[in-house]
């Protein structure tokens, strides 16, 4: 997600994935989690195929 | 071989395994064999998109399971029959397939396949969150005791899949022998110099993830009504996912009858090892054999025969 061979995309991908999944399970329960992880593994995919940091 | 005479001959089997089957009075085999059937459907349905445009697909538990909860929806609303489940159920997937077909705009090989892998667990989060199809419990569904003219209602499933399967068989051999099924593997062996020769990659692309899901969902619409209890775990099993890239890499992808090969070979096994040993097995089964069939047949079954064949006439 943060973009492969990237150290500081992979520390922003990571850190905000564990957040936003943390938080929703928090908030809206733990059954929603892996749509959200994976809905921006998938968004990410869509839009960005390099990855957020990525070229 | 004509196509027209192909589709003349696919519904000729069909109404004649139909035929035989009415001397079958064990309603067992039934059971199993809609379970081999409907492997067939999703089998072939898989090798339209995987073996003949070389996408792999990881997502088959997604279209299937979409499949499966429209006929819950409808059946929820207002009980229609099976036949306008399928339809429905296959549109829908089929729209799936279509927004799929534009992630094949960007990503190609193993990121193609996290995303379908990604897509169906989206789905299933959604499916297990929605409280009207039964949510994480699951939901019931009483089938009639009785189908029309058939008689006993597992008969009448076994005969919509057996039909199914006739359908996509025939539909992926149709494929095959059009401009669809070369335009397709040319997107296969190389997409690049493909769309640089003037092929439109994408609508054939979109054409071809579209039918591929659809099949799946249509596969899965009558699910449901034969388990009668659908819970979004085993609806969406990713063994559904596992199981039909298995059965068309040991069959061989290269045409419609590896996947068919593979379905039935495959199929078959898991239900014997269901019944004599136990269903965890299956699951071991189909990885012994598919590291097995990479290592000795990279072509599956149809692909040894045929080097077989070659030999002998060298």
């Amino acid at each position: 997600m943060g973009g492969m061979g990237s150290f500081p995309g992979m520390l922003i991908a990571a850190l905000t994935l564990g957040v936003v999944e943390s938080l929703t399970s928090t908030f809206y329960g733990p059954s929603w989690s892996p749509a959200v992880a994976f809905g921006f593994l998938l968004l990410t995919l869509g839009f960005r195929p390099t990855g957020i940091m990525g070229r | 071989m004509r196509t027209r005479t192909f589709w003349l001959l696919t519904a000729l089997t069909v109404a004649v395994v139909f035929g035989l089957s009415r001397l079958v009075t064990n309603d067992y085999f039934f059971f199993a064999s809609y379970l081999v059937l409907q492997y067939i459907v999703l089998a072939t349905a898989w090798n339209i998109l995987g073996g003949y445009t070389g996408y792999l697909n990881f997502g088959t538990a997604g279209f299937f399971a979409l499949g499966a909860y429209s006929a819950v929806v409808l059946h929820k609303l207002f009980e229609p029959p099976i036949v306008v489940s399928i339809v429905v159920g296959g549109a829908l997937a089929g729209l799936l397939g279509l927004g799929m077909g534009y992630l094949t705009l960007r990503l190609r090989g193993v990121f193609f396949a996290i995303s379908t892998l990604a897509l169906a667990v989206v789905l299933q989060t959604f499916v297990t969150n929605w409280d009207f199809v039964g949510g994480s419990r699951g939901v019931y569904i009483i089938r009639p005791a009785q189908a029309p003219l058939i008689g006993s209602y597992i008969q009448y499933l076994f005969l919509v899949m057996l039909i199914l399967a006739g359908i996509s068989i025939a539909i992926a051999r149709t494929i095959e022998h059009s401009t669809l099924g070369l335009g397709l593997a040319t997107v296969r062996d190389d997409e690049q110099s493909a769309e640089a020769s003037g092929v439109p990659t994408l609508r054939l692309k979109l054409i071809s993830t579209t039918l591929s899901g659809a099949l799946m969902g249509m596969a899965g619409a009558p699910l449901p009504y034969y388990v009668t209890y659908l819970d979004p775990d085993s609806g969406f099993n990713l063994a559904f996912a596992v199981n039909s890239i298995a059965m068309p890499l040991i069959g061989g992808t290269e045409n419609w009858i590896g996947p068919l090969v593979g379905a039935i070979f495959l199929g078959t096994i898991q239900q014997v090892a269901t019944v004599t040993i136990s269903s965890a097995l299956n699951l071991l089964i189909v990885g012994v054999l598919m590291v097995g069939f990479v290592v000795v047949a990279p072509n599956g079954i149809v692909g040894l025969f045929r080097s077989f064949r070659r030999r002998r006439a060298a």
